[in-house]
Order: structure tokens, then C-alpha cells, then sequence
């Protein structure tokens, strides 16, 4: 079976779009009808988690107000591109860092001090818990990684406890939700957004996939109780087909360092990274930039034959592959071949040379 | 377009099963045109939960024997049961989560076949 696109916004729903604020009481099925509304409208969102509370030393008490993970997602034309929003960015408005704008303000704080550093209008808002991630991650049936080096960090306090061996790894919900809070390595915070695109391109792919539909349904109006967001479930409803065939890329809004430990959006790269993200249009030929495929033999050989039809002659790398994506910085030039293999566009902070196609079993099955 | 024989063979065959065990409101959808990845689709309503798990079991006994078995799924849900055939999918819901997902609504431009 061909990949499956439909109820991708049971997803978003989550991850870009919808869901439903203080439903007075569980929601039952007929009480909220889809109102049929034509294509997908244009959309920013603010999309956020918010990281654990500890109520005292070893005491998880819920979801807390701090959001350590913030994308700004612009809905348009069949196309969702989101932008990772590191949580030290100095946030004038908000008065600190940017990942305390929510406690401070609430979500309409955060997304005025999202639009203050994006220079982008963010309509929209969605506040997750990691609960709920778990619970989407986990209705999709898991998230597949590939690790260079054993995952290991401990936090007794936060009673964080993360142990996992090196290679390709099948990760549940909870462990997705450890994945991605994990920043324990060189590229720290950088990496840490690097990861959470991977597990959101992923579950965004698995949403395609009727057979998700049922569990991810339910996973779903389960978490709708707990989110925060100013979009309706009518609204999420209304746009399921405009979904089909939406495609994904993920960046990071650039930054660099600065006093203490604030981070400043760097406003030069900012604009050339937003002029290509939002503006983007994608080359009509391969464009001249080196091309690296990454994966199992047979893949990348496929993938070979693929390119040189297009006249792209391209660097080979065997290798184990969590799962397919584009990596580039140049968001023009990964958009191409995001294009032409039907992948997502992954714009990660580690430095890419070129394009990086890496090619997983995911295709396959 | 051209229907591909045998999925519309096993569309047909899928319908006398549920017919069978008195599945109601059996629907069979062409996707083909209004999707770029999905193909048929079976849709079906079944009057309580045990119903469901009796019209589940019987399309997948029936099936089996002719040597076909759906594709493996993640999760299920008491409301709403999901075969998957290949370029076949049947949806066997509740009246409630038939009305409520309304995949019919979403794909109003598919042809029924």
C-alpha cells in the first residue's frame, strides 16, 4: 500500500492544529459535528509542551507553566512549516527567556513573544502536555530512532531516567517523550529540537496510515482534555481532507549567544532563513549542491538510480537509518529532493554539507 | 479510471460479508480520484460493540480462508475497527463514531461503488 494521507490533522491536532480548551465535560461523540469549510484556511500556530512541574524534591505534580519546546507552525496551501524556537531566546516582552513567557502571561504572552522574535503573526495557539504526546506518540505505535552513541542521563530530582544502547532503537510513547527531552550532549538545546522534529515528522508520517486512525482518534480525545488551545474541535474536524498530501518542514529560528545565558535571535540569518522558509519556492532543476544518500544498500542504490535520472550525480554512505528524511540547510535545495523522494524537509542547527538524503527501511514497509 | 479488478472483486466480497452478518449502512468508497494515497474504502455501522467484533471476525475468517489476511494494526477501539486489505480498507464503527468521524462527509466527492 502506497503511503496513506488523511487524517493527518488528528495529528496536528496535537502537533500544529486543534483541538478544544476547557470542554466543560468529556466529550462524547455526536455532540460536535465537522462543519464542511472548504480547503485548509492559512494559519499560524504556536505550538508548545509544557515540561513537568515538581512540586518538591522527587515530586512530579503535573503539567507545569515553564515550555521548554515552542514551534511556530504557518498553515498554507497544503504545506505545514514549522519553526523550533530555542527555550533561552531572551524574550523582551516577556521579560526573560522565551520559555517562561507561558507562566508569565499565558499563551497569549507566548505568542506575542513569539511573533516579537519570528516577526511572524501567530493567530493560533496549542499548549500540550507531555502526557499527551506520550499518548499520541504511543497510538501511532512508536517512533523509530537511530542513535550514534548510548542515550544515558539521570535526574533524580526530576526523576528523568534515561538509559538507552546506541543503534536503531523502537521507542514507546514515554521513552519518545525521554528522547526528546534529553540535552545532555554537545549540541544541547540545538539537538534537543533536532530530535523532537525527527519523532514530529515521523508520527505526522504513521498519522497517513488508516490503521492509526482508530487509536489515534481515541488518543486524541483524551488529550483534548488536557490542552490548552483557542482552536475548536468543529475547526479540526471541518479540514481533515484539505490535509491530505500536506507536507512538512521543520527549521530553527538561528540564534546566538549572548549575556549570561540568553540566547538572541540572530537577525541576519533569521531573515535569510525565513525569506527561504515562508517564501520558498522550489527549483524546477536539481540545484548545484552536493548530494549525500545515506542508508541500506539497496535503498541507496535505488535512490542512485533515482537521482542520476535527474542528472544528480551523488555521494553514497551505507548506514543505519532510523527513519527516511531531507537534511539541509539550504531550505531550497532540500526542499528538491523533500520533493522528489515525498520526504519531509528536516533543517537541522548541526552543520549539513549540502543536501543529506537518508534513505530507512520505513520505505519499504 | 480504471478499477482495479480484484479490488473491486474484493470490495464486492467484503459487502456480501457484512451483508451476512447484518452489518447496516454498508458504503463502499472510490477514492481514487479524491486522494492522492488512498484507494477503497468499506464502511460500515454495526448496532453494538459485540456486532462490531462479530462483523470483524467474520470478514477476517472468511477472508483467511481465501488466504488473505489484513495488515497488522496498532490499536484498536471498541467504537471504531479498521481492516486493512491493501488497496482495500474497511472501517466498521458504532453508529455514534460513524456519525461523528463522518469519513463519508470528508471524501463527499468520492464515487460509491
Amino acid at each position: 500500500m502506497r503511503p496513506r494521507l488523511s487524517f493527518l490533522l488528528l495529528s496536528l491536532a496535537l502537533f500544529a492544529l486543534g483541538g478544544v480548551l476547557s470542554w466543560p465535560r468529556p466529550l462524547g461523540e455526536g455532540e460536535v459535528r465537522s462543519l464542511r469549510a472548504g480547503p485548509l484556511p492559512e494559519m499560524g500556530v504556536v505550538v508548545a509542551a509544557r515540561d513537568i512541574e515538581y512540586c518538591g524534591y522527587h515530586t512530579p505534580c503535573g503539567p507545569g507553566s515553564r515550555t521548554d519546546t515552542i514551534f511556530y507552525v504557518r498553515i498554507r496551501g497544503g504545506e505545514a512549516r514549522a519553526l523550533a524556537i530555542p527555550r533561552d531566546l531572551f524574550s523582551p516582552v516577556a521579560g526573560g527567556k522565551i520559555n517562561s513567557a507561558y507562566a508569565r502571561g499565558g499563551a497569549e504572552l507566548l505568542k506575542r513573544a513569539v511573533e516579537e522574535a519570528t516577526g511572524l503573526v501567530a493567530e493560533r495557539h496549542l499548549i500540550l502536555t507531555l502526557e499527551s504526546v506520550a499518548r499520541v506518540v504511543d497510538a501511532v505505535g512508536g517512533v523509530e530512532v537511530y542513535l550514534d552513541r548510548p542515550m544515558r542521563y539521570t535526574d533524580r530530582a526530576a526523576k528523568l531516567f534515561i538509559d538507552f544502547p546506541a543503534g536503531r532503537l523502537h521507542l514507546n510513547g514515554e521513552e519518545a517523550v525521554k528522547y526528546m527531552r534529553f540535552r545532555h550532549d554537545a549540541l544541547g538545546d540545538y539537538a534537543r529540537l533536532d530530535r523532537i522534529k525527527g519523532v514530529i515528522s515521523q508520527v505526522l508520517k504513521k498519522a497517513q496510515d488508516p490503521r492509526t486512525w482508530p487509536a489515534l482518534a481515541l488518543a486524541l480525545r483524551e488529550a483534548w482534555r488536557e490542552l490548552d488551545t483557542d482552536l475548536s474541535l468543529e475547526e479540526v474536524l471541518a479540514h481533515f481532507p484539505a490535509v491530505q498530501g500536506l507536507r512538512l518542514s521543520l527549521a530553527t529560528l538561528p540564534t546566538r549567544e549572548g549575556r549570561g545565558t540568553f540566547l538572541y535571535v540572530d537577525e541576519g540569518a533569521k531573515a535569510q532563513v525565513l525569506a527561504a522558509w515562508m517564501g520558498r519556492t522550489l527549483p524546477s532543476s536539481p540545484p548545484q549542491v552536493p548530494v549525500r544518500l545515506r542508508g541500506e544498500r539497496e535503498l541507496v542504490l535505488w535512490g542512485q538510480a533515482l537521482l542520476a535520472r535527474e542528472g544528480v550525480e551523488v555521494q553514497v554512505e551505507e548506514a543505519e537509518v532510523g527513519r527516511s528524511a531531507v537534511y539541509a540547510k539550504d531550505l531550497e535545495a532540500g526542499g528538491y529532493f523533500a520533493e522528489l523522494f515525498h520526504l519531509p524537509l528536516l533543517a537541522p542547527h548541526q552543520p549539513v554539507v549540502g543536501v543529506v538524503v537518508e534513505l530507512g527501511p520505513d520505505l519499504v514497509e | 479510471m480504471v478499477k482495479t479488478l480484484e479490488a473491486v472483486e474484493l470490495v464486492a466480497r467484503i459487502k456480501d460479508l457484512l451483508g451476512e452478518k447484518k452489518a447496516e449502512n454498508v458504503v463502499a468508497l472510490d477514492l481514487r480520484a479524491v486522494s492522492d494515497s488512498l484507494d477503497y474504502f468499506v464502511l460500515a455501522s454495526a448496532t453494538s460493540t459485540p456486532h462490531l467484533q462479530a462483523l470483524e471476525r467474520h470478514v477476517e475468517e472468511k477472508l483467511g480462508e481465501a488466504g488473505l489476511r489484513p495488515r497488522p494494526t496498532e490499536g484498536q477501539s471498541p467504537r471504531w475497527v479498521v481492516l486493512d486489505y491493501g488497496e482495500v480498507v474497511v472501517h466498521l464503527m458504532t453508529p455514534e463514531a460513524r456519525e461523528y468521524y463522518d469519513l463519508e462527509g470528508f471524501w463527499a466527492d468520492a464515487e460509491r461503488i
